[in-house]
């Protein structure tokens, strides 16, 4: 069995703002092994981003109040943990890649001063390395042509899927367990964006890594992952292996997500899910997809559906499991 | 690079040109000399006066020959203080001014960064309404109240500090505040929104997934961000500060250059008001050069030329 590198239950976190408290996450499981790519699925808002930001401690600590019955990532219980203790655990054990290359590196610093600050932190070299030659390594490892030259450009001077290599490089320079990639492609062209999933694919089996990535992206998602959790209004509805959410999905958000795709075979509109989702602050009573839900009975207004359980993990909250005596 | 020097360099004597010709036309525009004087001097002295001065030739003829002096770098005599050229004027005032206008800067700076910075790690805290109330009171109120103020508390209910000429350290006090006074409030400002943007920058979460500590992201990632406007205000605050500290000389009666530019323009002395404006400009504009040199080593998004 592989390590467990995060093990995360029933966390809810809560944000003040200033229309009063927002519950972000409700009762939600997180977990990873390593070598597996973890994909988290869901609408912009659907608080996928929030989530993984506090798995790296980097929610700010007085508006953001986390909740959980166990939170543990590389075997660290990290409830409490205050910033000097997040900033061991951060770069080192867990790494994160950001959305857009263009803004998430810093102007005024060489890339290779940015990558090294990593390395210095790091425990995995030793006590006697040659950064230089760490950061060279691993940004040929990256696909950089001429790394020796990147090491002294400033980000302005490369294209956006060459900054995103040189994030990947960053996050991988402090040689973490757990990678958290946040939309890493987003802001990209659709052949970078291709490349740099070959790269994180590749990565993943070669390093053993966790990988969670985070995306829209149902696409990316089968090329990349090997289990998918579906989110929605801060809660996963469904969580399975990549195969069964596309052979087999069982929430009814999952399969429109899956409808709403555009199909090769189609020439019609695309069939997108009717209506909006919910606010936060006025969250539906029962299943919060019942107002979109087209099979919508009388109990998922009313009442939250419990996990059911199929084959091979397969989870979702769904009341239509009831009527298949599940 | 060089090529881009050279140009400035170039422009930078055209546009002196160009103010010397405007000062020039100006002061011949206005009725009256150096020597109208309420009192009526006999024609005859004043005749020989003039033709000392070549004031008798005609005005183009004067431009010519102050343009090739100036050139040599011969800023001419005073008209006002017999035996006494431009030049020996801006020589023994202008380190008295630069000394003012340098620790004042250096103030102005140094004290602006630290309040802005401590503002802005503390947003909506006590210490932060405090700066914040301070440095708009700074930049609201005229400097000569300002002057007046620590005159009449510092100097003179307390008697602290001298509050008149400039013989020492002690003596350097007051003025050097109270010119600094504007600038520090409008720095600490520039500084604190500038920082504040900072943090809310990508990058700066970048690095606190890193494992950055916060001493290290302030130092590293925000301060060298954050310091860009700063840099752009110090051209025109280090020109302002050297060439604009004439209200604070008269205030603490300081023998600075300031002074001597004010009474040079009262006694029509032709070449002391076109001498101090030439030297002025040529410093304002020598400063923002080396503002624009200076920019490209902390900001490498600019780029002074292509070949750089």
């Amino acid at each position: 069995m592989s390590e467990m590198l995060i093990d995360v239950r029933n966390l809810s976190i809560t944000i003040d703002t200033f229309r009063g408290p927002l519950q972000v996450v409700r009762n939600q499981d997180i977990v990873l092994h390593s070598g597996e790519v973890l994909g988290i699925v869901g609408e912009s808002g659907c608080g996928k981003s929030v989530m993984v930001s506090s798995l790296m401690g980097l929610l700010p600590k007085k508006q953001a109040n986390i909740k959980a019955e166990r939170f543990t990532i590389g075997g660290k219980d990290c409830l409490g943990f205050d910033e000097s203790h997040w900033n061991e655990l951060r770069g080192t054990t867990i790494a994160m890649v950001f959305q857009d290359p263009m803004t998430s590196l810093n102007p005024i610093l060489t890339i290779g001063e940015q990558i090294y600050e990593v390395i210095h932190r790091s425990h995995a070299y030793g006590k006697e390395y040659d950064a230089r030659k760490i950061a060279l390594d691993i940004l040929t490892k990256m696909g950089l042509s001429s790394p020796e030259r990147r090491l002294i450009q400033y980000p302005h001077e490369l294209s956006g899927g060459m900054r995103q290599r040189v994030c990947i490089a960053m996050a991988l320079a402090g040689r973490p367990n757990i990678l958290i990639c946040d939309e890493p492609t987003t802001a990209l062209d659709i052949t970078t964006e291709a490349q740099i999933l070959r790269l994180l694919q590749d990565l993943a089996v070669e390093l053993g890594i966790g990988i969670i990535f985070i995306s829209h992206n149902l696409r990316i998602v089968a090329q990349l992952c090997d289990r998918v959790m579906v989110m929605y209004a801060g809660k996963c509805v469904e969580s399975a292996t990549v195969e069964d959410i596309f052979n087999n999905p069982r929430h009814p958000y999952t399969m429109g997500l899956l409808m709403s795709l555009p199909q090769e075979k189609w020439h019609g509109e695309l069939k997108a899910i009717e209506g909006q989702p919910p606010d936060l602050y006025e969250l539906p009573r029962g299943c919060s997809f019942t107002p979109r839900c087209k099979w919508a009975m009388r109990i998922c207004g009313k009442q939250i559906p419990m996990i059911s359980t199929v084959g091979n993990h397969h989870e979702y909250t769904c009341w239509l499991a009831k009527l298949e005596g599940l | 690079m060089t090529r881009y020097i050279l140009r400035r360099i170039g422009s930078a004597f055209i546009i002196l040109w160009v103010i010397i010709s405007i000062t020039f036309v100006l002061m011949h525009a206005i009725p009256g000399g150096p020597f109208t004087d309420e009192k009526k001097i006999p024609p005859q002295v004043k005749a020989t006066i003039e033709a000392k001065y070549h004031l008798q030739d005609s005005v183009f003829t004067q431009y010519t020959d102050y343009l090739a002096n100036v050139i040599t770098g011969d800023l001419g005599p005073s008209y006002k203080y017999e035996g006494r050229t431009v030049n020996d004027i801006i020589g023994d005032a202008f380190p008295i001014s630069a000394q003012l206008g340098l620790l004042a800067l250096l103030v102005a700076v140094v004290g602006g960064l630290a309040a802005g910075a401590i503002s802005a790690l503390r947003p909506n805290s006590i210490v932060d309404y405090i700066i914040t109330f301070v440095s708009t009171l700074g930049m609201s109120v005229p400097t000569f109240i300002i002057g007046a103020v620590f005159v009449y508390v510092v100097g003179f209910e307390l008697g602290w500090l001298p509050v008149a000429l400039w013989r020492g350290p002690e003596y350097m006090i007051l003025p050097v505040l109270t010119l600094a006074a504007q600038p520090m409030a409008f720095i600490a400002r520039l500084t604190r929104s500038a920082l504040l943007d900072v943090y809310q920058q990508e990058y700066i979460r970048t690095a606190r997934a890193k494992g950055l500590g916060a001493w290290t992201i302030f130092i590293r990632h925000a301060l060298g961000n954050a310091i860009l406007p700063v840099i752009t205000y110090l051209g025109p605050l280090a020109a302002g500060l050297l060439t604009g500290s004439f209200i604070v000389e008269t205030i603490f009666a300081i023998p600075g250059l300031g002074q001597y530019f004010v009474t040079s323009i009262y006694n029509r002395d032709y070449t002391v008001i076109l001498g101090i404006t030439i030297f002025y400009s040529a410093l304002v504009v020598a400063l923002n050069i080396i503002v624009d040199l200076l920019y490209p080593l902390i900001d490498p998004r600019v780029a002074t030329t292509k070949e750089a």
